[in-house]
């Protein structure tokens, strides 16, 4: 069970200037066992509400709620968080030098499981099995995380992440972009394998339509400069397809 | 050397004679970063300085021997270039020379079972004890005993409470390849000169181990002459002492040579750590590589440092490039950098260098922590990570292993933060 409910949800971010609004009161339910996707135009605000979620120290959250299967997350430090069930999945996975996607994962998986590490006996062959389902050698594992991969390298391990640490809820921020076409349907089963366990939940966050033709959303949200303005079912993509975003930038 | 004097205020005049490094005010170029009042006991030349002793751990093929100091530092190259190591070379009467030869490389035993052997043939070479020099002993508690190379020599400088200096040599006969690891460790006021020549072709890795007390003084210059086609890795590893100042020299002794000359530092509250290098490109098609990384944490922590290249008239064809980071993991701490380049030839394949000194990371923090890593815990890996990242570099497996163990038990003792 991982349900997801945003209610009110304002945040600032910090810029040079000063704190900057960017959530102007975003309302969203995510029950377990559904697949949602949030899209919206550059610059919409949608990647702040993810990092906003998740507890990024650029973003601030000053109003509203957020709550996971009704565990209030506001406040919480990103790890907390991270314990509390929720994922991210980020658009610019971060280099972290000299620390290995092995020892990274091993400790990533040791907080989360209340300081127990995994079995020696069988997590390096869940390891190597997870990558190689998104089509990445062992060698993989003995790489700095993030450092030198390619576009395609640092999602397909975003998903790999996801597969290993197998959280409640996952948040992917523009998941698909950057990504060649193989890589796109590789991760979009990465993503389904995910929601087929039945009781997870997934927000998708993208800006094209490519990622949803792989993996078919409950709910599709539009989202523009703050909030959401229209919610339907997969046709809503579909139409945004054929459209494109500027019926709602003049909305605005 | 028979190299020409350097005309530049970077650099002292090499001397033997104490009076050519009269002592410094702390305004020279040289000493513009120590804290002169810590490091005043290691500039006093009428203090009873007494020759420091040194253990040797070394396998067979590798010769240990007692030799006239000023005579065999000036054989390998050495000069004295400040006052610490002028005071060091003018009160120690004999060093302990370490020759390695070809042979040594093709057997690959345990250090602990040569060093028994050695121990066992040749242990009335060493007289230990104050005065002699060298004790040549089968193994030391702390030395891991499962280096497995081809000729491992470990030295360790045993200072007491008196202020002692000691000579070190070592010498990389042509063709021969070796590893070398200094361990500095214990309280006291040391002085430690150390020349390193390596032959034609020689592949040599020293690595220097500074695990001092805290309230110790370490003033250490280290010059290495590099042969034609020789391959020189330096690494210091600074953790411990209360001030510990190192100078790395390097130039070449014919064309082709390599030096690598890495270094890791974690500056704690209490402490000053400086690194200076040299590489003087004296010689064409010469290649030399500097990396540095110091960690600082906790009020008053300071590190220097200098790295100096300078890519002399004649030496057409060389590649240098140095760098130094600097991570500042509290608030309270000062990082001097400073990297200089003097160029007096522009025919040269690259020359280089980059500094930047920084806190740390908030985006690599945040994607750690939102993997559910704690943040103390997120700290902890990311300063790892930027050692390791430097370590992986050596290219020596057991040493990287050596290090990589060095720096989980100093980050062991990481004090949480506040």
């Amino acid at each position: 069970m991982a349900t997801l409910v945003i209610k009110g949800l304002t945040a600032d971010v910090e810029t040079e200037t000063g704190p900057k609004p960017i959530l102007k009161g975003v309302d969203l339910d995510v029950h377990d066992g559904t697949v949602h996707a949030i899209m919206g135009p550059n610059g919409s605000g949608k990647s702040t509400l993810a990092y906003a979620v998740a507890g990024h120290p650029k973003y601030h959250i000053t109003g509203g709620s957020v709550t996971l299967d009704g565990v209030e997350l506001s406040g919480m430090t990103p790890d907390q968080r991270a314990k509390a069930g929720l994922y991210l999945g980020m658009q610019y996975p971060v280099e972290v030098p000299g620390v290995s996607v092995a020892n990274f994962l091993r400790t990533a998986k040791t907080a989360l499981d209340g300081g127990v590490a995994p079995k020696v006996r069988t997590w390096p062959r869940e390891v190597n099995a997870a990558l190689a389902r998104l089509g990445l050698d062992p060698d993989f594992a003995m790489r700095s995380v993030n450092e030198g991969f390619s576009g395609g390298e640092k999602k397909r391990a975003e998903i790999v992440q996801l597969e290993l640490l197998n959280p409640g809820f996952a948040i992917l921020d523009e998941i698909d972009s950057g990504l060649d076409i193989d890589a796109v349907r590789e991760v979009g089963e990465g993503i389904n394998r995910f929601a087929a366990q039945g009781d997870r939940g997934v927000l998708l966050i993208t800006h094209y339509t490519r990622i949803l033709r792989y993996t078919v959303p409950d709910d599709v949200h539009i989202f523009v400069d703050g909030r959401i303005v229209e919610e339907g079912g997969p046709e809503l993509a579909d139409r945004l397809e054929k459209e494109g975003y500027e019926r709602y930038a003049r909305a605005v | 050397m028979s190299a020409p004097v350097i005309e530049s205020h970077l650099h002292t005049r090499p001397s033997f004679d104490l009076a050519d490094h009269p002592l410094p005010t702390g305004h020279e170029e040289i000493y513009r970063f120590a804290p002169m009042d810590r490091l005043a006991p290691l500039l006093d030349a009428d203090a009873d300085w007494v020759a420091g002793r040194v253990d040797v751990s070394a396998g067979p093929g590798v010769a240990v021997e007692t030799v006239d100091a000023v005579a065999g530092l000036r054989d390998a190259g050495f000069v004295p270039v400040d006052r610490p190591s002028a005071i060091g070379a003018a009160m120690v009467a004999q060093a302990t020379k370490v020759t390695l030869w070809p042979d040594t490389a093709t057997p690959l035993r345990s250090a602990q079972h040569d060093g028994v052997g050695f121990s066992a043939q040749h242990g009335g070479v060493g007289v230990s004890a104050q005065h002699g020099g060298v004790g040549v002993s089968a193994q030391h508690d702390g030395i891991n005993p499962l280096i497995v190379q081809p000729n491992p020599v470990i030295l360790r400088t045993v200072a007491g409470s008196a202020p002692s200096s000691s000579a070190v040599i070592i010498e990389a006969t042509p063709n021969s390849r070796g590893i070398v690891l200094i361990e500095h460790t214990g309280p006291g006021q040391f002085i430690g000169n150390m020349a390193v020549k390596l032959g034609e072709g020689a592949d040599l890795t020293v690595v220097t181990l500074q695990e001092w007390d805290a309230d110790a003084l370490h003033a250490g210059l280290h010059q290495a002459v590099v042969g034609r086609d020789a391959h020189l890795r330096h690494i210091a590893v600074t953790f411990g002492g209360s001030l510990v100042r190192l100078q790395t020299n390097v130039s070449y002794d014919g064309p082709g040579g390599v030096a690598e000359l890495f270094g890791l530092y974690l500056t704690d509250g209490h402490q000053y750590q400086e690194h200076r290098l040299f590489v003087d490109q004296n010689q064409p098609k010469t290649t030399s590589r500097v990396d540095y990384r110091g960690a600082l944490q906790g009020q008053g922590a300071r590190s220097a440092w200098v790295g100096d290249v300078l890519i002399r008239r004649n030496a057409e064809g060389t590649d240098s490039y140095e760098q130094n980071r600097n991570l500042l993991l509290t608030p309270g701490c000062v990082a001097e950098s400073v990297p200089n380049l003097e160029i007096e030839t522009g025919n040269i394949v690259g020359a280089g260098h980059s500094s930047a000194t920084g806190r740390f990371d908030d985006e690599q923090l945040f994607y750690l922590q939102s993997r559910g890593i704690p943040e103390n815990e997120a700290r902890r890996l990311i300063v790892q990570g930027f050692f390791f990242d430097i370590i992986a570099r050596i290219g020596v497996p057991d040493v990287e292993r050596r290090l990589r163990d060095a720096v989980n038990a100093e980050l062991k003792y990481q004090p949480e933060e506040d």
